[in-house]
């Protein structure tokens, strides 16, 4: 904590030599926030810049209070849900498409191993409604109240939408599965 | 599988994932970073809001300073229409009457060529040519402002003038040139 104090201070300074160090601590875990939240690695990237600039003009706000981890990952979250909104017109003709595949055949999932990598892959291919939704509710936690307050949609949506990301996030792993055997 | 084994699989895998980050994202960050900083206000750095500052300074300067006053030429008038009432013009042809030599000594009291009191008033021309004696212009005030004005030459017989004299004459008003006074 003490060392991560020394970093804040000093990029509430504007040093870059701390700036550089948050960067190289903080940059993976806030890439993968990111990607887990963009449709592809060059849209994450933009993401990530984004989230930093975000960190170094707001880091004097943090409290030193919470979780500083807790702080650069709300951050990140938030940014990726602007980003979202931003594209929000192409995202909703994505999740119609989509949804009318997935209603064809619900997956039958098996307790197979997978590595990040591979859940990566499949939550990419989710469309961007339901990839927001399912990381807001299964990695970060949010309660679905919470994440249509968010979104700005109803709590029945975002339930449903939840469902039918699980139900696509199976399938898919199925099919990846199938690859491997 | 039930609901919460799958979100807890993907949880324990995708929670804390890291992966490495491409090494041009740094310096896009940098970018943006600087671009972030260049534009939003700050006391003690220089930024977007100094530079325009110090163009609109430097525009003003150029715009309304000392300099540019300086190269702006003096607008030398084309004629010079003295417009006077017409109590004045009557005092003018009686002081005219009983010293027809001089009517130049006759000062209007209404100089401002900018009065266009048309319905009362007299449209009087004068022609500033070579013809004026020097000490009758120098009696004038709007002629002594501005020597190089009697330079010009400027005739009666303008359009202008004539113009001015016409609808003067149409509205009933007496109209009077600088000649005609002259004449007498």
């Amino acid at each position: 904590m003490q060392e991560f104090k020394e970093i804040i201070d000093g990029c509430i300074r504007g040093e870059r030599a701390a700036q550089d160090h948050l960067y190289k601590k903080f940059s993976s875990l806030l890439f993968g926030i990111c990607l887990r939240y963009a449709g592809n690695r060059m849209e994450a990237q933009d993401v990530l810049q984004e989230v930093f600039v975000k960190v170094y003009n707001n880091i004097g706000s943090y409290n030193h209070e919470g979780s500083f981890e807790g702080w650069l990952r709300r951050i990140a979250v938030n940014t990726s849900i602007t980003n979202y909104r931003k594209n929000l017109k192409h995202a909703y003709q994505k999740d119609v498409d989509d949804l009318m595949k997935t209603a064809e055949e619900p997956a039958s999932f098996e307790d197979l191993e997978f590595t990040a990598e591979e859940m990566l892959q499949c939550i990419e291919r989710l469309p961007p409604g339901y990839r927001t939704i399912f990381n807001l509710y299964v990695i970060e936690g949010f309660m679905h109240k919470e994440i249509s307050d968010m979104l700005g949609i109803d709590v029945n949506t975002s339930k449903s939408q939840l469902s039918r990301a699980k139900t696509h996030l199976q399938r898919e792993l199925k099919n990846i599965a199938t690859v491997k055997i | 599988m039930s609901e919460n084994r799958f979100f807890q699989q993907v949880n324990s895998v995708m929670g804390d994932y890291r992966p490495e980050v491409p090494q041009g994202v740094y310096s896009g960050m940098r970018q943006k970073l600087w671009w972030s900083n260049f534009t939003r206000f700050s006391l003690t750095s220089m930024n977007i809001w100094y530079m325009l500052l110090i163009a609109g300074s430097v525009a003003a300067w150029f715009s309304f300073g000392p300099e540019a006053s300086s190269v702006q030429q003096p607008q030398l008038p084309s004629e010079q229409v003295i417009v006077s009432s017409s109590s004045e013009i009557q005092r003018t042809e009686q002081s005219s009457a009983e010293s027809p030599e001089t009517p130049e000594t006759v000062k209007p009291r209404n100089m401002d060529v900018s009065t266009q009191n048309i319905p009362d008033a007299v449209v009087q021309s004068q022609n500033v040519s070579a013809q004026v004696e020097p000490q009758a212009v120098s009696q004038n005030p709007i002629e002594t402002k501005e020597p190089e004005t009697i330079q010009t030459p400027i005739t009666v017989d303008s359009p202008q003038v004539g113009d001015a004299v016409k609808k003067g004459t149409k509205k009933g008003l007496k109209v009077k040139s600088y000649e005609q006074t002259e004449k007498k």
